[in-house]
């Protein structure tokens, strides 16, 4: 399983209720450094929560998460920034009426005058590492001073990555949906993305409903059903048909 | 105008940048309104309306609504909105003055108690907000009936008059030749402007009202954030009350009531946002003139104070219909 290299993440027999509701029931998964691994299974199967309990948005009531062979605590978004790790969310990702640089730089501005919340932020700097940022990762954007409004759902989707990666996922980088809801030029835009990040190496775990995709850029799949993770899979191993059998029980999991 | 601009632009290749830049401004409507309402209003009324006396009445009237519309604009860019103000200049109104009156409250301490007394009022607004979660409309509703409900119970039918020459100078001095309430409106517009323009608290709350969820899954405190901008608004009310109070020199259990709508007119007319994420200081002071300019214009052509109610009130209704319409073609 840690083929690849080192092991990065694990998650332990995370347990996660809102009221009645067991959202997760003792999920458990491992993701070693440099994996891609796709994260699958129907509507109300745990995946949101799992990713909400790693990015530190609802963390889980009971469970252990390992960060290189190291228990960690994550119970907010900034536990998990300093820990390395990354979340892109499918739609709540940008302020719609601040520009790229606002975006990519939003909650830790560059200051060039330091007044506790009225200090002023450097935007010459933020700019030029967005351009930076932008030219790495082969986005391009034609006019990045305008809000981010204008910006089509690709470009959004790629300034929202550009964000997560200059923060620095230096361990992990989480992205939920990133190609729900964008046309195709849009999707093999974002899909193109992903491969240049995992050509740098950059681990990522990514919650899609799209198998087509998911089969595209996933080293494994690990399918969630009923608040667990009931199978970790190689993806050149399986067939999509094995895989929606997996997804609606048709086929028992066997963790890999 | 705008068939004007694009005419230029592809007839003669002319562009003129400036001109294309204002048509984009959120504050374009209501300065092409200013200009119209200018216009009529000059005709209308002879020639009582352009003058230079008169512009100065205009915005010496406008100064105490402009200060609290700097406030409220910061609110309504997170997407909240302050209808307490006038509750709040009322309540700040009666204990400054009843402190002064009795003696207990020396004069040199009016201003900065004011101040820090409407904070105190606006925090309470923020607390019920972001810590109770109670929708900002209903919240400062609450506090709306509660705060002129204490002001009335406080100073029941008293008219404390005869205000130390401090506050009177403060609401009524002139410096050259401009009122001073006027210089006070155009400082706290100019700090406004600078915050949320220039500083990273104004992209936060920009940031906020624009979609909270991202600005939660950041570093920002959405909530500390968020509440602090009730917190400028009720200062700014503590300071409208004092500067109120020193153009009236008195104060009574029903100073502020009925101007809460003419701040949010006022801003909304300006070209913010109504439900957060997009907004402009510069249209919010257009705003606050458009609104003293019309009131002070339907006076002199003789229509009585309901009849500037009602248009007070059909104004509002138009600016948020015409905003929503524009956000529909241009989303931002």
């Amino acid at each position: 399983m840690t083929e690849n290299g080192q092991l990065l993440l694990e998650l332990r027999n995370l347990e996660k209720s809102f009221g009645g509701l067991r959202a997760l029931q003792g999920a458990s998964l491992e993701i070693a450094q440099g994996q891609t691994v796709a994260l699958v299974g129907d509507n109300g199967a745990g995946k949101s929560t799992l990713v909400k309990a790693i990015a530190g948005i609802q963390p889980a009531d009971s469970g252990q998460i390992r960060l290189r062979g190291q228990d960690v605590t994550i119970s907010s978004p900034k536990d998990a920034g300093e820990m390395g790790i990354e979340v892109v969310y499918q739609d709540l990702a940008l302020a719609n009426s601040l520009d790229v640089a606002g975006n990519i730089f939003l909650g830790e501005e560059p200051l060039k005058v330091k007044l506790g919340w009225f200090s002023v932020p450097d935007t010459k700097q933020m700019d030029a590492e967005t351009a930076e940022t932008l030219e790495r990762l082969r986005i391009r954007i034609p006019d990045p001073g305008r809000p981010v409004a204008n910006l089509s759902g690709g470009q959004r989707q790629a300034v929202a990555i550009g964000r997560s990666i200059r923060k620095g996922a230096r361990e992990l980088l989480v992205l939920d949906e990133p190609t729900a809801a964008l046309g195709v030029e849009e999707v093999r835009k974002v899909l193109g993305l992903i491969g240049t990040l995992k050509d740098e190496g950059q681990t990522m775990m990514i919650v899609s409903h799209d198998l087509e995709h998911v089969f595209m850029v996933s080293d494994l799949i690990a399918v969630m059903r009923q608040g667990r993770v009931v199978a970790t899979v190689k993806t050149s191993d399986v067939t999509k048909t094995d895989v929606v059998g997996l997804i609606v029980g048709d086929i028992e999991g066997a963790v890999a | 105008m705008s068939e004007q601009t694009s005419k230029m632009k592809q007839g003669t290749g002319l562009r003129i940048p400036g001109l294309e830049a204002l048509r984009d401004a959120p504050f374009f409507n209501v300065l092409i309104a200013i200009v119209v309402i200018y216009v009529m209003l000059t005709i209308l009324t002879g020639e009582t309306f352009n003058t230079v006396n008169n512009q100065i009445t205009i915005m010496r009237a406008a100064s105490v609504f402009l200060i609290l519309a700097v406030g409220q604009t910061l609110v309504m860019s997170t997407g909240g909105i302050d209808i307490s103000t006038g509750s709040m200049i009322g309540a700040v109104g009666a204990i400054i003055g009843i402190g002064l009156e009795s003696g207990w409250m020396p004069a040199g301490l009016a201003l900065p108690a004011a101040i820090l007394l409407g904070a105190a009022l606006g925090a309470f607004n923020g607390f019920n907000v972001t810590v109770l979660g109670v929708p900002p409309l209903l919240a400062t509703l609450g506090t709306f009936v509660a705060y002129r409900g204490f002001t009335q119970y406080f100073m029941g039918v008293n008219l404390v008059t005869g205000l130390p020459d401090i506050i009177t100078t403060i609401g009524r001095a002139y410096f050259l030749g401009v009122p001073v309430p006027v210089w006070t409106a155009l400082v706290v517009t100019f700090l406004g402007w600078f915050v949320l323009r220039r500083t990273i608290y104004g992209r936060y709350i920009i940031a906020i009202g624009s979609n909270p969820a991202a600005a939660r899954a950041t570093r920002i405190n959405v909530r500390a954030i968020t509440a602090s901008t009730y917190i400028i608004q009720g200062a700014c009310a503590g300071l409208a009350a004092l500067v109120l109070m020193g153009r009236l020199d008195s104060a009574s259990a029903a100073m502020g009531e009925g101007l809460e709508l003419h701040i949010i007119a006022a801003v909304v007319l300006g070209g913010t946002y109504l439900f957060g994420g997009s907004s402009t200081m510069v249209g919010t002071l257009l705003g606050v003139y458009l609104i003293g300019m019309l009131e002070n214009g339907l006076i002199q052509t003789g229509a009585g104070f309901f009849v500037q109610k009602m248009i007070l009130g059909l104004l509002i209704i138009g600016a948020v219909a015409l905003q929503l319409h524009q956000k529909k073609k241009r989303p931002t």
